[in-house]
């Protein structure tokens, strides 16, 4: 169902702006006493658009485009908007179990949610670089606030002012990038891009292009987490609200594959493929050992969660490996990686909120985020030492939760690409062990270590049932994944123009 | 399509000619006011009062790097704000007012309410920072 017409492209973003002032107003009218009505003011907005995202935009349509075409609205950017629309429901969610310890500003805490959300929504349809660049900025504004938001703990304003500092370089990459690519083209949209590289035929393009789209791609990877961008994830994950950090990790994860989706999917040819995919190849060997290996030794959650995440980033770079070499070269193999990038990031996105509404639930009761605390969590809370262990199994890519088949789908684009593609496979195969490893010695602490204190951890009943939903959620999507795997590929395919 | 992604060097001579007339003229007076200032001024030229900054005439109190209440910056920034978003409303009045020639397919009803949706976010601001106390100085 279309309910937009025209203005498809917007709707969501119009709505969720909308959205945002109008939590704003209810907190400025609002007595302090009743403060927890923002919070339902900021839900009933995100259910909103959540219910607009899945039921009221048209998947398989056409193409629409606003705006001169900076705004494209295809069938990759449903996809990405649904997925955008699902991690900002759970982030409110999330929030409205924690706002209880935030200071002050609890207004303000679901207005830069909701800021960031309008920000990613723009990033799935950006139809050029410029709007790209203001979308990219919207959602990592809102987020440093965000990230520094407990602003009376430490490491809350470290988290802040490094991700202010790391931001900021990195958006300069992506303008210095922008500026080059402007340069060798003379163009500022993406369909100008392509009708530039179309018009090579065949011949590798100028070394400025190439300089501006490795800039580009630099500076997106620091959002995705990407080596050698990635310095900032464990501090930051560590440090800020754990409402923040999980929205942050899908949130800013899925903006910056949008992105890079985009790109390549505009880039990818016969002059460049052969560069992009030992770039990233090369990309998700470093990112996957960095991310997996790092994480094995942490103490703290929080941060285990954050060098896990560069893990995934390497996986998810690996359905970029998929564009394959020159004498391989498959469009179909491209796009199932795409594909899968796109559904791993729905199910990352389930898999994360898993697992950090547990977090934020054990930290209110213990005031901890520290492993060895977690230690015989199966005989506090049963519901909660469960919902962890299913979300740390998908994350880990154990069937059948929805991790698993995303990582399925990763794997077999990079079969796909034929011999260049098995050295990336066997690393990606030694990865998931790792990863388990490291998954698993935390669910031992909580089956199997004694607890060290014994007082069982009350859920109560909203937050009960949103975490069997989670835990249903991961279930179903990973044993019943095919209209979702049906609507990316369908999106894949039409970005990469490959038929039926 | 550009004729050409590099600009040849001849383009940057205004802008060298810019340098060197902006350099040339401070050269200029400078000298200019030193030396007339020799020939005709027969007192000392440097003196306490002299010296002081320009201070419409007033004596000076005391010395301008000391702190300031974050109030007056916050002030400060808001007004900049403010006034940096009604700028805004110049482009807008300019094409409005061409009326139905320029406005590009567009109802000037539509332009209208583009501009009502602005206003009403500047609306939203202002009210947040009444709201917030943030213009009300007397301490509680």
């Amino acid at each position: 169902m279309d309910i937009a017409g025209p203005f498809a492209p917007v709707l969501l973003e119009t709505l969720s702006a909308c959205g945002a002032g109008a939590v704003l107003l209810v907190d400025l009218f609002t007595p302090e006493a009743r403060k927890s009505r923002v919070g339902a003011a900021s839900l009933a907005v995100t259910a909103i658009l959540f219910l607009a995202a899945w039921f009221g935009m048209e998947a398989g349509g056409e193409t629409a485009t606003l705006f001169g075409g900076s705004l494209v609205l295809d069938g990759m950017a449903v996809f990405l908007k649904r997925t955008f629309a699902t991690a900002g429901l759970l982030a409110v969610l999330a929030a409205i179990r924690y706002e209880d310890r935030l200071p002050r500003g609890r207004g303000e805490f679901h207005f830069l949610l909701l800021s960031a959300l309008t920000g990613m929504f723009l990033v799935s349809s950006v139809g050029d670089l410029m709007s790209m660049f203001v979308s990219l900025e919207l959602v990592t504004l809102s987020f440093f606030i965000l990230a520094a938001f407990r602003r009376e703990r430490p490491e809350s304003v470290e988290a802040g002012l490094k991700l202010l500092v790391l931001g900021s370089l990195a958006a300069a990459f992506v303008l210095f990038g922008t500026a080059f690519l402007y340069g060798a083209t003379g163009d500022l949209t993406f369909a100008g891009l392509r009708d530039h590289l179309a018009s090579l035929r065949g011949a590798p393009p100028s070394r400025d292009l190439l300089l501006g789209l490795l800039f580009v791609l630099l500076g997106l990877g620091f959002k995705i987490g990407m080596v050698p961008m990635q310095v900032w994830v464990p501090d930051v994950y560590q440090g800020a609200p754990a409402p923040v950090t999980a929205f942050l990790a899908v949130g800013s994860k899925a903006a910056g594959f949008a992105l890079v989706l985009r790109l390549v999917t505009t880039v990818a040819g016969p002059g460049t493929k052969d560069s992009l995919q030992l770039l990233f190849t090369a990309l998700a060997f470093a990112t996957l050992f960095y991310g997996n290996l790092a994480a094995i030794p942490q103490t703290n959650v929080k941060r285990l969660l954050g060098y896990s995440s560069i893990g995934h980033c390497g996986y998810l770079l690996m359905g970029l490996a998929a564009l394959g070499p020159a004498s391989y070269y498959d469009e179909s193999a491209a796009a199932s990686g795409a594909a899968a990038i796109l559904f791993y990031l729905l199910a990352y996105a389930l898999t994360t909120f898993g697992a950090f509404l547990v977090v934020i639930l054990f930290s209110a009761a213990t005031g901890s985020d520290e492993m060895d605390d977690y230690a015989g969590l199966s005989r506090r809370s049963p519901l909660l030492a469960a919902s962890l262990t299913v979300a740390l199994l998908s994350l880990a890519g154990v069937p059948p939760l929805a991790g698993f088949f995303g990582k399925f789908m990763l794997m077999r684009s990079v079969a796909l690409t034929g011999p260049a593609g098995f050295g990336l496979l066997v690393a990606g195969a030694v990865n998931v062990v790792i990863g388990l490893y490291y998954y698993l010695c935390l669910v031992k602490r909580m089956y199997v270590h004694p607890p060290k204190d014994a007082s069982p951890l009350p859920v109560t009943g909203p937050t009960a049932a949103l975490l069997y939903a989670l835990t249903a959620a991961l279930l179903i999507l990973g044993i019943f994944p095919g209209a979702f795997v049906t609507l990316a590929s369908d999106a894949a395919r039409a970005a990469f123009g490959v038929g039926g | 399509m550009p004729e050409s992604p590099v600009p040849p060097p001849d383009v940057y001579v205004p802008l060298l000619l810019v340098v060197l007339i902006a350099g040339g003229l401070a050269a200029v007076l400078l000298s200019v006011s030193t030396v007339v200032t020799k020939l005709t001024m027969r007192r000392r030229l440097r003196s306490p009062t002299r010296n002081t900054p320009y201070e419409c005439g007033l004596p000076i109190l005391t010395d301008a790097r000391t702190r300031f209440s974050v109030k007056f910056y916050i002030v400060a920034m808001l007004f900049i704000l403010f006034d940096i978003e009604v700028v805004f409303l110049y482009p807008w009045a300019v094409i409005y007012g061409r009326g139905d020639s320029a406005r590009g397919g567009l109802g000037l009803g539509f332009l209208f309410l583009e501009l009502l949706v602005f206003l009403g976010i500047l609306f939203l601001g202002w009210l947040y920072v009444v709201r917030k106390g943030v213009l009300e100085w007397q301490a509680e």
